[in-house]
């Protein structure tokens, strides 16, 4: 009995945490930022990720980390010269959908932001033609 | 009858813009250009904006000015060294929806244009899952 507590509370504690994880703390919804809040951005590319659609790191040397938080959502963590790379402090951040390699993909975009607790990592979500959650292998650019 | 035809041509006026702003000048299908006809362009980011969905500007400083014009459409103007900044003049854009924070968008994507009318500003159009105009808060970035 005391075991399967246990099994219960960890796997409850479990889900709760991924279930806040995919939810990058901020709803699904433009944010927004206060007008002119946000630190001047020169359009310089200062760091590049290739990723793929199972969240591990094709390349890219300022990549510290990445992860495939649930379906569709990834979590990117930069080291230096990209670190604090918050909207708040001048970044900016593109994704482009690609293989990687030859071969095709399906309808696919995805969406980026601040990732909630890491200062470091930004947030993606991608979807498909039908507006699903959906993995995809991708390029993400970061401008200051 | 003066005010009757004052209020006509007022009501002229506004449908005008009405159908300026949505139609942006065109239909809503790829105009294309002529082959070879656009000025090179050499990949500088030059200019970049930070777009609240609401159209405010959340960062650029050379952002001379930003609105929604309607759901899902905004016009933003820039300033130097954004000057003239049409496809034909050599002038590149890229739009990526983002939150500006932390939080996550649904599924939306966005489309780039020459603004009608203002040589200085970019018309862009986003949309949801199932193609209907949406707002969403996003980056752009002007290229020449």
């Amino acid at each position: 009995m005391k075991t399967f507590l246990k099994y219960l509370v960890g796997t409850a504690s479990l889900a709760l945490s991924i279930g806040a994880m995919g939810a990058n703390d901020g709803g699904v919804a433009p944010a927004d930022a206060p007008a002119g809040s946000l630190q001047d951005n020169r359009g310089s590319v200062l760091c590049t990720a290739a990723i793929n659609s199972t969240g591990t790191k094709a390349g890219g040397n300022t990549v510290a980390a990445s992860t495939r938080l649930s379906v569709g959502t990834y979590q990117v963590t930069f080291k230096a010269p990209c670190t604090a790379v918050t909207a708040a402090n001048g970044w900016m951040r593109v994704v482009q959908v690609d293989t990687l390699t030859t071969g095709s993909l399906p309808s696919i975009k995805c969406t980026t932001a601040d990732r909630a607790g890491v200062a470091n990592a930004v947030w993606v979500a991608c979807y498909n033609s039908a507006g699903a959650a959906a993995d995809t292998s991708f390029f993400l650019f970061l401008l200051r | 009858m003066k005010s009757f035809f004052k209020t006509l041509v007022s009501t002229s006026l506004v449908l005008s813009a009405g159908a300026l702003a949505q139609t942006n000048g065109g239909a809503e299908y790829p105009l294309d250009a002529p082959v070879g006809s656009l000025k090179y362009n050499i990949a500088d980011v030059l200019c970049t904006a930070a777009i609240n969905s609401n159209g405010s500007t959340a960062g650029g400083e050379t952002v001379s000015s930003s609105i929604r014009i309607t759901t899902g459409q905004y016009q933003v103007t820039f300033k130097k060294p954004c000057q003239n900044i049409t496809a034909k003049n050599g002038w590149a854009r890229i739009v990526h929806p983002d939150t500006h924070s932390t939080g996550s968008l649904p599924s939306v994507n966005c489309i780039t244009a020459d603004r009608v009318g203002n040589t200085n500003a970019i018309f862009v159009a986003c949309y949801n899952a199932t193609g209907a105009f949406a707002d969403t808060s996003f980056g752009l970035f002007v290229l020449r």
